[in-house]
C-alpha cells in the first residue's frame, strides 16, 4: 500500500502545483530550505530566552556578550588547547576525558572557526549551528534511502530541524547540537557502506569501522548505530554478511579506540573517565538496579517510558506510530530498534535527550504520517464519495486540496507543539527538562 | 608560444582533474602540520588527527557528489584553512566567567546602602509539601566572597539571618546560601525573598541574567528597592538603568 500511496500523484492537482512540487522536492532546494528553517529557529532564541533558561539560568557563563552553559568551559579549554603551543596545560589538570574525547572532532572544527572568526563564541556556535543543518540534511537522504517519498523526507527533516532535541541545546556552546546531529550522517553512510553491492568484504569493514570511529568523535552514536544496522539484517537476503561484516567492523573500531587512547596518553592526554561517560553511566545504574527490589525497577521502567514521550511530545510519537502504516519493513524494523535503544538508554541516562537516542527513525515515520496519513484519508473519502456519482469528481476534485490541507495543519501542529517558547509559552521548554530541582 | 600556453593550461587542467590530488594534500597536509608542532606533542595530536579524520571524510562525501576538480579545490581550501592557525600562535580567547559588570546579558549588582535590597517571587510546585520536600535558599555571587559584608535574607516576612558560602571553599565560595525552614515557605502561596546587605561593599556582587521567561512568575519575578520605592525589575550595573532581568537567587530542593 505504502508504495502505491507514495507514486500515487495528488487528485486535483494542477500543471503548475506539479512543477512547483519538482522545484521544492529538490535537493537544492530542500538544503536551502533547511538552512532557512533553522535560522528562523535559531535566531529569536539568540536575541530572546534560549532553552538554558528555562532549564536553568544560574549554570549559564558569559562569554563575549553572550551567555553560554557552564559545560562550555570544558569545551572552552580544548579548544584553546588546539591553537596554542601549551596544550596539556591548557586541558584541565592536564588531563584529557572521555568528555573531550568524544568531541574531539567538533571542537578541532570549532577552533578553527574560532581562530578565523577571532572568536571562540562564534566559532562553538557555528559549528553546533552546521551541525544542527547536517543532521536534518542527511536525515532527508537516509529518509529517502529507506525508501521514502520526497516531500514525506522533506517533511521529516523540517520536523527533525524543529526538534527540541536540537533547540534545547544550541547557544549553549556545549556542541550538543553537533553531538546530538551526528547520528544521522554517520548512521546514513554506514547503511551506504552495507548496501554497496560493489564494495569488496575487506573494504565495507574497513569503512565501517571508520564510521564507527567518527561517531565515537563525535558523540558515542556508535552504540546506537551498530545494533541498529543488526537488527537490520533480519530482513536482509544475505543476513550472515551483513552482520558478520558489522560485527568485524565494530572489533576493528574497539581496536582503533585503544590505540588512540595509548596514543593520547603517549603524549601527555592519557583519557581520564568523566562522569557522563556512557560506561560509568551504565555502571552506575546498574549497581542501583542490583540493590534495588523489582517495585522500583517496574516503576522507574514506567518513568523512563513516560521520560520518551515526553521528550518528543506526544504529537510526535502519535505521528512516528501513525507513520509505520505507511512505512517500508526496514524503516519498521528501525523504528522499533530506536525505541527500545531509546528506552534502554533512557533508562541507564535518565534525561530527554538520552531518550531520544533513536529519534532520526521516529521523525522519519513521522514524516511519512504527515504526507501519507492525509492523502490515505482523502483517498478513503474519494472513495466513499463514489457511491453518489455527481458528488463524486467534485469530491475527487477537492482530495488532493484536502489532502495538501491535512498535511500542513500537522506539520504545523507538530511544530508548534514543541515550539511554543517563541509565541511565550513556555511549558513545553519547562517540561523537558523538568528532571531538575531548581525552582525560580 | 601559444602552443606552450596551451600545453600548460592542459596540465594544469590534468592535474585539477587527477584522483591522487587528495592523497598528495593529505600528505603535505600531515607534514605541514606536523613539522612546526613537533616540540608539543600534546598541540600536534589534537590537530592532527581530526584533521586527517575530517579530511578523509569530506573527501569521502565530495566524490560521491562532485566532479575531481571541484573536490580537489574544495580539499584544498580545507587544508589551508587548517593548516594556518597552526602557524600563527592565536592570542588566546577570553574564558567565559559568571558574569561581567559591564555585559548586556549577565552582570552583577550591589546593595549600595541597607536600605537597598532585592525582591525576588518563587511559585513552589502545588505538591511540595506533599512530598515532604525542603528547600535551600541560594544566591550566586560574581566572585567567591570572604569580606565583611553580609547578605540578609528574608522570607514570607520571617528573617532568617545572613547567608553563608556552600562550597567548602575556592571557587564553590560564590554561592551563597541557608536552608529554609518549610513553616516559613508554607507561610505564602507565593515565596517571597528579600535580601538585603547589611555594609556596602562593592565587591559582594550579585549575578544578574537579562531574562526572566524561565521563572515561574515571569516578569515579576525580580524587584529592586531604592530606599523609598519598589521598582519591577533589577539594576543594569553599566547603565544605571532599572531594567527587566533575573538575580540569581533561587531554591533548591535539599530533600
Amino acid at each position: 500500500m505504502k508504495a502505491r500511496l507514495a507514486q500515487r500523484p495528488l487528485k486535483g492537482s494542477s500543471a503548475a502545483v506539479a512543477a512547483w512540487l519538482q522545484v521544492v522536492q529538490s535537493p537544492a532546494f530542500v538544503g536551502l530550505f533547511l538552512a532557512v528553517l533553522i535560522l528562523l529557529l535559531a535566531w529569536p532564541r539568540l536575541t530572546g530566552p534560549s532553552w538554558t533558561t528555562f532549564q536553568s539560568p544560574f549554570d549559564l557563563r558569559e562569554s563575549e556578550g553572550n551567555t553560554v552553559q557552564w559545560e562550555g568551559i570544558n569545551h572552552f579549554s580544548t579548544l584553546q588547547a588546539t591553537l596554542r603551543s601549551d596544550a596539556r596545560r591548557m586541558v584541565e589538570g592536564g588531563h584529557y576525558s572521555t568528555d573531550d574525547y568524544r568531541g574531539m572532532l567538533p571542537i578541532y572544527v570549532s577552533a578553527i572557526f574560532a581562530y578565523w572568526l577571532d572568536s571562540s563564541y562564534k566559532g562553538l556556535a557555528l559549528v553546533d549551528l552546521s551541525g544542527w543543518w547536517i543532521g536534518a540534511w542527511a536525515l532527508y537522504h537516509l529518509a529517502r534511502r529507506l525508501d521514502a517519498d520526497k516531500l514525506s523526507a522533506l517533511l521529516a527533516a523540517a520536523l527533525l530541524a524543529a526538534s527540541p532535541l536540537f533547540i534545547s541545546h544550541m547557544w549553549r556552546n556545549a556542541v550538543h547540537v553537533a553531538h546530538s546531529a551526528s547520528l544521522v550522517p554517520c548512521f546514513l553512510v554506514a547503511l551506504l557502506l552495507l548496501t554497496d553491492n560493489r564494495l569488496a568484504h575487506g573494504r565495507r569493514v574497513i569503512g565501517l569501522a571508520s564510521v564507527l570511529y567518527v561517531a565515537s568523535l563525535t558523540y558515542q552514536y556508535q552504540w546506537i548505530i551498530v545494533p541498529c544496522l543488526l537488527s537490520l539484517a533480519v530482513v536482509e537476503r544475505s543476513r550472515w554478511t551483513w552482520s558478520l561484516a558489522i560485527v568485524a567492523a565494530t572489533i576493528l573500531f574497539v581496536a582503533m579506540t585503544f590505540l588512540t587512547y595509548q596514543a593520547l596518553a603517549a603524549v601527555g592526554l592519557s583519557v581520564q573517565s568523566h562522569f557522563n561517560d556512557p560506561v560509568a553511566v551504565i555502571r552506575g545504574r546498574l549497581t542501583l538496579a542490583m540493590e534495588s527490589d523489582v517495585s522500583v525497577l517496574v516503576r522507574s521502567s514506567l518513568e523512563t517510558v513516560e521520560l520518551l514521550v515526553r521528550a518528543y511530545h506526544p504529537v510526535l510519537v502519535l505521528l512516528s506510530i501513525l507513520g509505520l502504516i505507511f512505512a517500508h519493513a526496514r524503516l519498521r524494523i528501525l523504528v522499533c530498534a530506536g525505541t527500545v535503544l531509546g528506552l534502554a538508554s533512557g533508562y541507564f541516562g535518565p534525561v530527554t535527550w538520552v531518550a531520544m537516542s533513536g529519534y532520526p527513525f521516529l521523525y522519519l515515520s513521522a514524516g511519512l504520517a504527515l504526507v501519507q496519513g492525509p492523502r490515505w484519508l482523502a483517498a478513503t473519502v474519494a472513495g466513499f464519495g463514489s457511491r453518489w456519482p455527481q458528488a463524486a469528481a467534485r469530491i475527487a476534485s477537492g482530495s488532493g486540496v484536502l489532502a495538501g490541507l491535512g498535511t500542513v495543519v500537522l506539520l504545523l501542529l507538530a511544530m508548534w507543539s514543541t515550539n511554543g517558547d517563541l509565541f511565550g509559552d513556555y511549558s513545553f521548554a519547562q517540561a523537558w527538562w523538568s528532571y531538575t530541582h531548581r525552582v525560580h | 608560444m601559444s602552443l606552450a600556453v596551451a600545453w600548460k593550461v592542459a596540465s594544469w587542467r590534468r592535474v585539477a582533474n587527477a584522483t591522487w590530488v587528495p592523497l598528495c594534500l593529505l600528505s603535505l597536509s600531515v607534514v605541514l602540520i606536523a613539522v612546526p608542532l613537533r616540540p608539543w606533542p600534546a598541540r600536534l595530536f589534537l590537530n592532527l588527527l581530526p584533521f586527517t579524520v575530517l579530511f578523509l571524510t569530506v573527501w569521502w562525501v565530495l566524490r560521491r557528489v562532485a566532479q575531481p576538480r571541484t573536490v580537489n579545490l574544495a580539499l584544498s581550501v580545507l587544508c589551508i584553512v587548517c593548516i594556518i592557525p597552526v602557524y600563527a600562535e592565536s592570542r588566546g580567547f577570553t574564558a567565559p566567567v559568571r558574569a561581567r559588570a559591564d555585559s548586556p546579558v549577565l552582570w552583577s549588582m550591589t546593595l549600595h546602602h541597607p536600605d537597598q535590597a532585592i525582591k525576588r517571587y518563587i511559585r513552589l510546585p502545588d505538591n511540595w509539601q506533599e512530598a515532604g520536600t525542603q528547600y535551600r535558599l541560594l544566591v550566586r555571587m560574581q566572585d567567591p566572597y570572604k569580606g565583611p559584608a553580609r547578605l540578609m535574607a528574608e522570607i514570607n516576612g520571617v528573617a532568617l539571618g545572613p547567608l553563608h558560602p556552600t562550597g567548602s571553599g575556592g571557587d564553590d565560595d560564590a554561592t551563597f546560601g541557608r536552608p529554609v525552614p518549610s513553616a516559613v515557605l508554607s507561610r505564602q502561596s507565593v515565596t517571597e525573598i528579600i535580601l538585603r546587605q547589611d555594609r556596602p561593599d562593592r565587591k559582594l556582587r550579585i549575578v544578574i541574567y537579562r531574562e526572566w521567561a524561565g521563572a515561574t512568575m515571569g516578569a515579576d519575578a525580580a524587584w529592586f528597592y531604592d530606599g523609598t520605592t519598589w521598582h519591577r525589575g533589577v539594576v543594569h550595573a553599566l547603565s544605571g538603568r532599572i531594567v527587566p532581568g533575573l538575580p540569581h537567587i533561587w531554591l533548591e530542593q535539599v530533600s
